[in-house]
């Protein structure tokens, strides 16, 4: 954890946090607790985690268990340091009761054990150890002969012991809920699967925006085999029941969110920031005109139909069984593949945002990579342009695509909602809200590749009206209605952490916490057993009679909507 | 074939409101934040200037109503020295080659060059001005220019002169729109090296900008090569002398010798007194201040040859001497922007490098 601020900003906010947390928390029933995993190198996602933990506790009494520090590689890997003294401290501030040294515990148990040397069998955690030795290694894809090295054969016993260790924590302590950042690499996906099998909610805080969290409860989850995959089709019905019907209520906060993303404000897509995130075209014409130039650039002529393919992080989880292909190379290679015989239409190839490499030395050479040695022998195809993400601004990108190809970027809402089709292949949080087919396997890739093209080429628009505008919805939903802001939890833009801690310590020392947003806000996923936290409820009855100033569209938006039981109270009480 | 775009079909995803009118002819535009800048593309928009380059190719927008008229365009343009550019072996103090484009079409090419190769005076200005036909100015249109790297088609051996990405830290200082041409090259007669380098005609490494004086100068002699851009229709026969740059040899040549390679072991006379010291700290500044040393070339000393920017492509040269002055005219139908290259011939004895300026320009 890193937190560039002075001792002093930070002791007086650590204390004020520790009077305010005590205060809210108590009592605590020491036979219940709620699991909070603070095995992150963030400030940010660590507040956010702890918050919603305690929180928890202010709705049903318990004692606040910490799992604290990851195996030493993850620290490599993320290339900041785990201070596990500092997290403590912040730990103590938020009331925990008890703090869980896993990777003390994790090395005891192995060198009691001495399992690394065993050969390890494909499990129901091969998938995490998977993205964590690839996270960790840096390696694309795991081989055959990675699975048989030294280092992912001591990822696979360390799992193992860690899983029954959370088996036992969990059996022994039943834990209200499992607060956790992470759901998918190897410590944390263990956690999550024994608390799912064991019937405790989890809930995930996510990084970015303000407050936004996604929620498992037991009574949903019907063994699905992973985190994403279990909560995919939730988030999809919700959506379907709960948002969509209502959508003309949202209409103005959906416009809203459109013109703050077209000004590059809000979340646009990571690379797409600074001075390269608006979106300034206004009409067809000037997209035509910007399109003419970015075209030339690229040696493509502007007047054919242009598929843009957006590569993911080559060390992003892929959750093997939700998605259709086993990592990110194979569905490159399968894109590219389609791409080298379509020539009707131009292809341009975008790396990843940041490959960043890990600062964990691999054991093995890594290979190169995937998408250079694509680039090479592509170079003869001139329909093909291979080309860095930070290469075109989103002006230049939106112009020039016709078609957008993407595992699982957030591009592929932006694409879908500012009218350009999409052909996904991976799991995603909107995959089940209607906004586009969601391919699962390989074949079915190829096939939705040559449609799109084929419809392309016959200058046929590919997508609906409806498509677009569920695509609008969830870019409402996932930047406002789901993003619970308020003082407790400053946004994420909110730093370095001097800008974070001393508004927030000046908070929690001077402004009494009732009815805060994400009190409430938690409160109510905890009532409703929504599959994401939400601003407000966003299925409550909304008080649709007549007003004289203007039509109460904006109800839910950062706002606890009033309804008619509410205004009756509100006017009895006058 | 016309392409009905997906995005134009779907939805209403472009601008709501078109309140503010576009900028009127004549205008200009000064600011990256004056609302008639529309849209750009890996630019910076700048408070006091248009904006700052951010990559190989940067492109800008401007709302402009010509009421069916060809606006005449000029660009003003502006590289920095910068202490990063001044950093020994830098290759930010090659020079830029920028080719600029307009609603599609390529316009013109400028050199920016700092006038010695540790950097030098404050900045170098350049200008490029074109004509847009009102044909290439659709309602509700944007008036785009695009400034690229000219270096990126050349040859290897060419390319490898100037900075790579060259666009990137060049400044857009701003942006002019006349119904006439401002400052636009006749060729009526012979045009000087400073019109010629200002109104975009023949670009020799631009102009100085220097601390202190007044108005800006063409300089001494400092690029070893320049840009020829049409002019009514056709590339101008362009006389061009030749020079070569010599070393600045002060004071501090000797301290630097003493304090680099020196020690006890160099002797008593070799070590720098308090003058010497007060030498090699002065050389520098004295080196960035004084004018660059250059010796004439004869024209038979030096040889020229030539690369389109669009394409690359060689270009035929007919080349005549007369003395220092040797008078270069291009084949009557070569169209676009041509590099012209000078090297000293391969001659025992020959100089190292040879820098060229441009004499006059004219239609022959």
């Amino acid at each position: 954890m890193r937190v560039d601020v002075d001792q002093v900003t930070y002791q007086r906010f650590l204390a004020d946090a520790g009077a305010f947390w005590r205060s809210e928390t108590r009592p605590t029933d020491p036979g219940a607790c709620v699991l909070a995993d603070a095995r992150h190198h963030d400030l940010r996602v660590l507040l956010r985690t702890l918050t919603v933990a305690n929180a928890l506790r202010r709705l049903t009494p318990a004692r606040l268990v910490v799992l604290a520090n990851p195996a030493p590689c993850w620290p490599l890997a993320w290339g900041v340091p785990y201070d596990l003294d500092a997290v403590m401290e912040l730990a103590a501030a938020f009331a925990a009761d008890e703090v869980i040294d896993v990777d003390a515990f994790a090395e005891r148990r192995l060198a009691e054990l001495a399992t690394a040397r065993a050969t390890p069998t494909v499990d129901e955690l091969a998938p995490d150890v998977d993205a964590a030795y690839r996270r960790i290694t840096g390696a694309p894809s795991v081989t055959e002969a990675a699975r048989r090295n030294q280092d992912y054969r001591r990822l696979h016993a360390r799992i193992r012991v860690l899983s029954r260790f959370y088996a036992e924590l969990i059996a022994e302590r039943a834990p209200v809920a499992l607060v956790t950042s992470e759901v998918d690499y190897d410590e944390w996906g263990a956690a999550v699967l024994e608390a799912r099998r064991a019937g405790v909610p989890v809930i995930q805080p996510l990084a970015g925006g303000a407050l936004r969290a996604y929620a498992l409860f037991p009574e949903q989850d019907h063994g699905a085999p992973t985190f994403g995959a279990a909560l995919t089709p939730l988030i999809g019905e919700f959506f379907g029941a709960q948002v969509w019907p209502r959508r003309e209520h949202w209409r103005r906060g959906v416009r809203r969110v459109l013109a703050r993303d077209r000004a590059g404000r809000g979340r646009p897509t990571d690379a797409r920031t600074g001075p390269n995130a608006a979106v300034e075209i206004e009409n067809p014409t000037q997209r035509r005109q910007v399109r003419q130039h970015v075209a030339r650039r690229l040696g493509f002529d502007p007047n054919r139909p242009v598929a843009v393919v957006f590569r993911h992080r080559a060390q992003d989880p892929v959750d093997a069984r939700a998605a259709a292909f086993p990592d990110g190379d194979a569905w490159l290679d399968a894109t590219v593949a389609v791409a080298r015989s379509a020539r009707e239409i131009n292809w341009l190839f975008l790396d990843a945002p940041d490959p960043a490499p890990p600062a964990a030395p691999p054991t093995t050479a890594r290979p190169e990579d995937r998408f250079a040695a694509t680039a090479r022998e592509c170079a003869g195809h001139t329909h093909l342009a291979f080309r860095p993400a930070a290469a075109f601004s989103r002006n230049a990108l939106l112009s020039l695509a016709d078609l957008g190809v993407t595992l699982h970027d957030p591009v592929a809402v932006e694409f879908v909602a500012y009218g350009l089709p999409v052909v996904q292949a991976g799991w995603s949080p909107w995959s089940d809200c209607g906004l586009g087919p969601v391919v699962t396997d390989p074949d079915q890739h190829r096939r939705a590749l040559v449609a799109a093209v084929a419809e392309l080429a016959a200058d046929r628009p590919p997508m609906t009206g409806e498509q677009i505008e569920r695509a609008r919805l969830w870019l409402w939903l996932d930047r406002a209605g789901a993003d619970v802001a308020g003082p407790l939890v400053p946004t994420w833009a909110a730093w370095p952490a001097e800008h974070l801690l001393r508004p927030l310590g000046a908070y929690l020392r001077h402004v009494d916490p009732d009815g805060d947003p994400v009190f409430a806000a938690v409160e109510r996923l905890w009532r409703t057993r929504a599959p994401l936290l939400t601003r407000a409820d966003v299925a409550v009855e909304v008080d649709r009679s007549p007003r004289s100033d203007a039509a109460p569209t904006v109800v839910g938006v950062g706002m606890v909507p009033q309804t008619r039981s509410s205004r009756a109270a509100a006017a009895a009480h006058e | 074939m016309s392409h009905d775009y997906p995005a134009l079909t779907a939805g209403a995803w472009f601008g709501e409101d078109d309140a503010l009118a576009p900028m009127g002819v004549p205008g200009c535009v000064v600011s990256g934040l004056a609302p008639q800048v529309r849209l750009v593309d890996q630019l910076t928009r700048g408070r006091r200037s248009v904006g700052r380059c951010a990559a190989a190719a940067s492109l800008v927008g401007v709302r402009v109503h010509a009421y069916g008229a060809p606006v005449h365009v000029t660009v003003d343009l502006r590289l920095e020295i910068s202490a990063e550019h001044r950093r020994r072996g830098s290759s930010l103090a090659r020079p830029r080659l920028l080719l600029v484009l307009s609603q599609g079409t390529p316009r013109q090419a400028v050199l920016l060059a700092a006038d010695r190769p540790d950097g030098g005076g404050d900045g170098v200005r350049a200008r490029v001005s074109f004509t847009v036909p009102a044909r290439d100015l659709p309602d509700g249109g944007l008036l785009l220019i695009e400034i690229l790297d000219g270096a990126a088609r050349l040859p290897r051996a060419d390319a490898a002169g100037f900075a790579p990405a060259g666009p990137v830290g060049v400044r857009v200082d701003r942006i002019d729109f006349a119904a006439m041409p401002v400052a636009a090259p006749t060729l009526s007669g012979a045009v000087d090296r400073r019109t010629a380098e200002w109104s975009g005609l023949v670009s020799s490494g631009g102009l100085l900008l220097t601390a202190g004086a007044s108005g800006d100068h063409p300089g001494m002699a400092h690029s070893p090569s320049l840009v020829v851009n049409e002019a009514d229709g056709a590339l101008p026969v362009i006389r061009v002398r030749c020079g070569e740059p010599l070393r600045w040899s002060g004071p501090s040549a000797g301290a630097a010798a003493s304090s680099s390679g020196g020690g006890p072991s160099s002797g008593p006379e070799r070590r720098g007194g308090p003058g010497t010291r007060f030498a090699a700290a002065l050389g520098p500044a004295l080196r960035r201040a004084l004018p660059p040393r250059v010796r004439p070339l004869s024209a038979d000393e030096v040889e020229f040859r030539a690369a389109s920017v669009l394409d690359g492509r060689s270009v035929p040269l007919a080349v005549s001497g007369q003395g220092a002055t040797a008078s270069l005219a291009f084949p009557a139908s070569q169209r676009g922007p041509v590099l012209v290259v000078a090297s000293p011939r391969d001659v025992p004895g020959a100089p190292r490098r040879a820098v060229c300026e441009l004499v006059d320009a004219s239609h022959g």
